[in-house]
């Protein structure tokens, strides 16, 4: 008999993963077939050797070497936390999260709208802070991709107060932080058409902020990998 | 035969994903939730204990993610400062620990990409063995030997997994969370989940039978 219809649904049988409506017929099956009750048998052994690797601890050590590590760099990032995270930390704290959250998942769903319908991305109008949206497909997996790499960080003065709208004077002019990445720039649209649906990892997403000033545009990078809850 | 009682756990599952109120939950998530605030705001205390709370669940996942320790502690560091960099974006009203998670898996899966095209020898898989302490020092020089082997067999079957259905059957299987969660933690179906999850399944199943046959 071919039984290879019913490995995946034993698989999640040994584990009591299998939705209830599928059970019956399955263990009906097992009552007749040796064979998958022999693949059911296999599957239980190997499960619990699987989760012998349970036992296994991390060894101290280790721990150790990563906490030596990233006490001291965190208390480097306090001191001088880059730009982006500035304006975004200034952004979330000056909103109240409730809202902040709620901008965000705006935000997400005007780049998804944009994204999927190709629309170009609406105009900027000078006189009134308009909040446009981008979409960076998500990055190309490659061997040789590189890591992360931060922006450089700006000489820092007090944190900068960003008011995201309506601000007469525009909070931030250093002209370094104007170009967007540049995998915004050079990637094809097509790119970044790949349905959310078949790569779990969304796409981070490029916040365009325009200030009154038409000179100032700030690019607010979202990292939606990150951010599990945002 | 009857579907198996699951066996491991994890402190926290049971409260996740529960009520969103902060005395609602568990005494840990709250605590935790506390910590997240005062870190936030820039006590360096406050970030300590959130490491200190963490740094086990975060490099275990991490290791079981990557295979190796060395790589397994780079992607702790950067867990942690990510955790560090974003403790702002994070919602109070929900849980830390799969929060936490998700973001070592996401991190685990950078760390994978960097390091693919250079598979581990076999010197390396077994110098990895030495990397963990014995769970019981009483074990005889036998026994070792034995669970030395079969670690090394299941972790060259773990690794030889798609790195999306290593995800699956970890966090199912090994950190012992509901479909539902892990579903959560990836960002995907319940349904996806299952799919690789009984996937991955097999081919444990396979790649041990395998390592059973004598050699010819
Ligand atoms: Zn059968």
């Amino acid at each position: 008999m071919n039984c290879h219809r019913w490995e995946r649904r034993l698989a999640l049988h040994v584990e009591g993963d299998l939705p209830p409506p599928r059970r019956g017929a399955l263990e009906r099956h097992l009552r007749e077939c040796e064979a998958c009750a022999a693949l059911a048998e296999e599957l239980g052994e190997s499960q619990d050797l699987l989760k012998s690797l349970n036992a296994d601890r991390v060894p101290d050590a280790s721990l150790a070497r990563v906490r030596r590590e990233v006490l001291p760099r965190a208390a480097a990032l306090q001191a001088s936390p880059d730009w982006r995270l500035r304006l975004e930390r200034a952004v979330m704290t000056a909103l109240r999260p409730r809202y902040a959250f709620s901008a965000l998942a705006v935000v997400l769903a005007v780049a998804a709208a944009l994204v999927s319908g190709r629309v170009p991305g609406p105009a900027i109008e000078p006189d009134r802070p308009a909040v446009a949206v981008d979409a960076v497909p998500p990055r190309v997996e490659s061997a040789n991709a590189s890591p992360r790499t931060e922006a450089p960080e700006t000489t820092a003065e007090a944190p900068v107060a960003v008011t995201v709208a309506h601000s007469e004077a525009a909070p931030v002019t250093v002209p370094a932080i104007a170009p967007p990445p540049a995998e915004a720039r050079t990637t094809p649209v097509a790119d970044a058409v790949t349905p959310a649906a078949v790569d779990p990892n969304r796409p981070s997403t490029v916040v365009k902020l325009v200030t009154d000033d038409p000179n100032v545009i700030i690019y607010w990078l979202i990292d939606s990998d990150e951010g599990g809850g945002a | 035969m009857e579907p198996r009682a699951h066996g491991s756990s994890l402190d926290s599952r049971i409260y996740w994903m529960s009520g969103t109120r902060p005395e609602d939950r568990a005494p840990d998530e709250a605590a935790m939730a506390a910590l997240v605030v005062r870190a936030a705001q820039g006590e360096p205390a406050a970030f300590e204990q959130l490491v200190a709370r963490n740094e086990r669940r975060v490099l275990t996942l991490a290791w079981r993610l990557v295979g190796r320790m060395d790589a397994a502690e780079d992607a702790a560091q950067e867990v942690f400062l990510r955790v560090f960099r974003y403790l702002h974006r994070f919602d109070a009203r929900k849980p830390f620990v799969p929060w936490i998670m998700r973001i070592t898996v996401n991190v685990c899966r950078d760390v994978a990409r960097e390091r693919r095209g250079y598979p581990d020898s076999l010197e390396a898989v077994e110098a990895r063995n030495g990397d963990v302490a014995p769970s019981d020092p009483r074990e005889s020089p036998h026994d070792l030997l034995a669970r030395g082997e079969r670690r090394a067999m299941l972790r060259s079957a773990l690794d030889g997994l798609p790195r999306k259905e290593r995800a699956a059957i970890v966090l199912r299987d090994l950190e012992g969370l509901s479909t539902r969660e892990v579903a959560a933690i990836l960002g995907s179906s319940p349904a996806t989940v299952r799919s690789q999850v009984s996937s991955a399944r097999l081919k444990i199943a396979k790649a041990i039978r395998r390592m059973k046959e004598p050699k010819s």
